[in-house]
């Protein structure tokens, strides 16, 4: 019986009047997985982040991380490790000093984990963390969050602005720290090629709204590209539960489509038709690309039959 | 100790990579029955991939017959792929042998053998099976 | 938390301790020469001896008291500049508390770790207050000392300015100051901006409060002295005048603005006592004023020194307490 260590419902965060970050986000992210938060810069994945450790308070709906509201009860804070955009550190503060603040503020604290850590990698503990290198400030970050023992972290673009190198020895660690701890992982990017090696959970957000959310395998496996000759426009194919994208030339028609509950995947319209599977990356880009109207009903049954069927 | 390389171009799964090249060692002597297999933890942090991909390749390995799982401490070979399994089929490379010579022989060029064998076995198991065992199958003739 | 604090603020306050150190190696060896002169001149003995009375026999402190205070008078505007000396604490100390926190985003890492904001505002908010307290008891003492006899010689303890930098409003102007830095800067949640208007909004509020309201906290006391005596209004009993003027028999005021002083008897107006823009030079007024006329002054006796202390620093402490707890309830539903 897998645990839920994320759980949100109907999640809604407003700015001012009118302009919504993040709007009927309904998510289920069981224990154990490493999940990917994928989405173009302004979807709305810092926002979700955000809400999910208490630092922003929601409009509408509710989150839980392991049953427990993270922005009122403090014992959820306890459960989760946050990295946030740009690794925001006391930059004048040293390693060594960090992890006493950590040790001061959290109950639950394995500071020989940091030092260990530091040392493996060789990071100087006792300079300021401002003058290290992103790369290391950016490993500091994530031993100071593992060192919580947390059950679930959050990582908010954590290597956006790390060269290839230092991008791979990042994915190195939280991988390595992953496999000894079996934490939770929740991480956000706006490059998928960092994560598919690593994920075997996706979100997909645009425009505020949740477009896709689910077990890589099983996504994957829902999801098909059918070619064959050109299709009239909302002709409808038995076993196809939803049509992603589609795109026609005058002659052939090149579909996208996701098979209904229990449908085989591979039933194909007619003569001339073939099936193809899909790569996660072809995936995502089908639904960040697909018109992602907000009153979209067949969009919003979706999320309605992702909650029922979890 | 066996050390991982995976082909980011590759359409075969990561667990299937991991799992071909255990059976690649095992079969040129690299790995040898009662070796341990690398810990699910090290090959995660080297390669930069999910713990669980490592678990699925070593519990396809388990499922195999070729490896077995100590609980504390480790993944262990069990079993060889060289020598006495393939002594068992030794009738059936016999059988192969002379098909490929008759194929050969009606003028079939080897890429018409293997689109033969592949829609053949195509239509023998169900849909979902063939294109991992097809790549599977292509991967083997690479290696032998 | 206390370390965390200790150490995010560590500089600062060994900065400060230090200006202090340096302000007042300066201050004390004008502080003592001022002090000495007052003493060895005789001026002190002089004030000393005429007391608190309002109503004094003629005997002149005013030569000495001159004497004074064309030496030293040029360092009141020291006292000016010690005035504006708690918004600074109030910008440096207060402001950055919060706003500088969210502006480098480092809130996104210290609230997530195992402290409610609200125990992580209340000890920041505590534990900078009691530094800044700290600070302005030394300042408070400080200039205390240093402008006595400036202030005993130029007016009194409750007049404009001089007020400021005696008692106890120093300490609570420096605590007001703080908490409307860390107040605004929950507001802007950027540094620059939470000091600008820290600074306009403390002297809007000091100046309304001393020019609008400080009047107004007692009803002063009238003090009346017949035109014919000889004596004099105290000028040195520390009181603080509203109005010299001159009444008729009858009560009404005749000169809102100024003294006489004349001898009926010998038949001859004799010059006027004190000034004022009520009565121009060289009139005469004692002719058109009965006997029964009388010199008064409106005022505050010096003797309520510190009931103003303390009234002035209950409105200062007050608005300190609701901009804390404004600040508190605006951290917490920060975004």
């Amino acid at each position: 019986m897998t645990e839920t260590a994320l759980e949100t419902a109907g999640l809604g965060k407003r700015y001012g009047r009118s302009t919504w970050a993040l709007r009927d986000c309904t998510l289920s992210l069981p224990t154990g997985r490493i999940a990917a938060l994928v989405g173009p810069n302004g979807a709305g994945k810092s926002t979700l982040l955000h809400l999910a450790v208490g630092l922003l308070r929601a409009q509408e709906g509710s989150v839980r991380v392991f049953g427990r509201d993270p922005r009122t009860d403090r014992a959820a804070l306890a459960d989760l490790g946050f990295v946030a955009q740009e690794t925001p550190l006391y930059r004048d503060f040293t390693a060594a000093e960090l992890d006493r603040v950590g040790r001061r503020l959290n109950r639950r604290w394995d500071g020989a984990l940091v030092r260990e850590r530091l040392a493996q990698l060789e990071i100087p503990a006792d300079r300021p963390v401002g003058r290290l290198s992103g790369g290391q400030r950016a490993q500091v970050a994530l031993a100071l969050a593992l060192a919580k023992r947390p059950r679930i972290l959050l990582l908010d673009e954590p290597i956006a602005s790390l060269d290839p190198l230092a991008r791979r020895e990042f994915m190195q660690t939280l991988m390595g720290a992953v496999g000894e701890t079996g934490t939770t992982v929740l991480l956000s990017s706006h490059l998928l090629e960092d994560l598919e090696r690593a994920c075997d959970h996706l979100i997909v957000l645009r425009r505020a709204r949740v477009q896709l959310s689910g077990a890589v395998d099983e996504l994957l496996e829902q999801h098909r590209t059918l070619i064959g000759p050109r299709l009239p426009e909302g002709t409808a194919i038995p076993g196809v539960d939803r049509i992603v994208r589609a795109s026609h030339t005058d002659r052939q028609s090149t579909l996208l489509v996701r098979a209904a509950v229990g449908a085989e995947p591979a039933v194909l319209p007619g003569e001339g038709w073939r099936a193809q599977e899909i790569s996660l990356e072809d995936l995502v880009l089908g639904y960040l690309a697909a018109s992602a109207d907000p009153a979209d009903p067949a969009g919003r049954a979706d999320g309605e039959r992702e909650l029922v069927r979890r | 100790m066996i050390e991982f390389v995976l082909d980011g171009r590759s359409r075969v799964a990561t667990y299937m990579q991991l799992v071909l090249q255990v059976k690649q060692a095992l079969r040129v002597g690299l790995l040898r029955p009662g070796d341990q297999l690398p810990r699910v933890r090290e090959v995660a942090q080297t390669l930069a991939i999910n713990p669980n991909t490592v678990l699925k390749a070593y519990r396809e390995l388990e499922l195999e017959g070729l490896a077995a799982g100590r609980p504390g401490v480790g993944t262990f070979l069990v079993d060889t792929l060289a020598g006495p399994s393939l002594e068992h089929h030794a009738d059936l490379r016999a059988d192969l042998v002379g098909w490929l010579e008759k194929a050969r022989a009606a003028g079939l060029s080897r890429d018409d053998i293997t689109a033969l064998i592949e829609t053949t076995m195509r239509s023998m198991w169900d849909d979902r099976a063939a294109p991992a065992a097809a790549a599977a199958v292509r991967e083997e003739g690479h290696l032998t | 938390m206390i370390w965390l604090t200790w150490r995010q603020h560590r500089t600062q306050f060994l900065y400060t301790l230090l200006v202090i150190a340096a302000v007042a190696a300066v201050m004390l060896p004008t502080g003592l020469a001022m002090r000495h002169t007052f003493e060895d001149s005789g001026l002190a003995a002089c004030i000393e001896k005429l007391g608190t009375a309002a109503v004094v026999p003629p005997g002149d402190c005013d030569v000495l008291s001159q004497q004074f205070a064309d030496k030293y008078n040029a360092l009141t505007f020291v006292g000016v500049l010690f005035v504006i000396l708690p918004v600074f604490v109030g910008i440096f100390f207060g402001a950055p508390l919060v706003a500088r926190e969210v502006e480098q985003g480092t809130h996104r890492f210290v609230w997530t770790q195992g402290i409610t904001r609200r125990r992580w505002a209340a000890s920041k908010f505590g534990l900078v207050g009691l530094a800044a307290a700290v600070i302005a008891v030394l300042y408070a003492l400080g200039v205390s000392w240093w402008f006595g006899p400036l202030v005993t010689n130029g007016g009194g303890r409750l007049a404009y300015v001089s007020f400021d930098v005696q008692g106890v409003v120093p300490i609570a102007y420096t605590i007001f100051a703080v908490a409307l830095g860390i107040c605004l800067g929950t507001v802007f949640r950027k540094v620059l901006p939470a000091m600008g208007v820290t600074l306009a909004a403390f002297l809007a509020v000091r100046v309304a409060v001393e020019w609008g309201a400080r009047k107004h906290y007692l009803s002063p006391e009238t003090v009346t002295l017949p035109i014919t005596s000889t004596d004099q209004f105290n000028r040195y009993g520390g009181a603080w005048t509203y109005q010299t003027g001159v009444r008729n028999a009858a009560g009404q005021v005749v000169i809102p603005d100024g003294m006489v002083q004349c001898a009926f008897g010998t038949g001859k107006a004799a010059g006027t006592r004190g000034s004022g823009s009520g009565v121009p030079l060289g009139s005469s007024p004692c002719s058109s004023l009965g006997k029964g006329a009388v010199d008064f002054q409106v005022l505050q006796p010096g003797s309520r020194f510190w009931d103003f202390q303390a009234i002035e620093s209950g409105i200062f402490v007050g608005l300190a307490v609701l901009l804390v707890w404004l600040a508190l309830s605006r951290v917490r539903r920060l975004t």
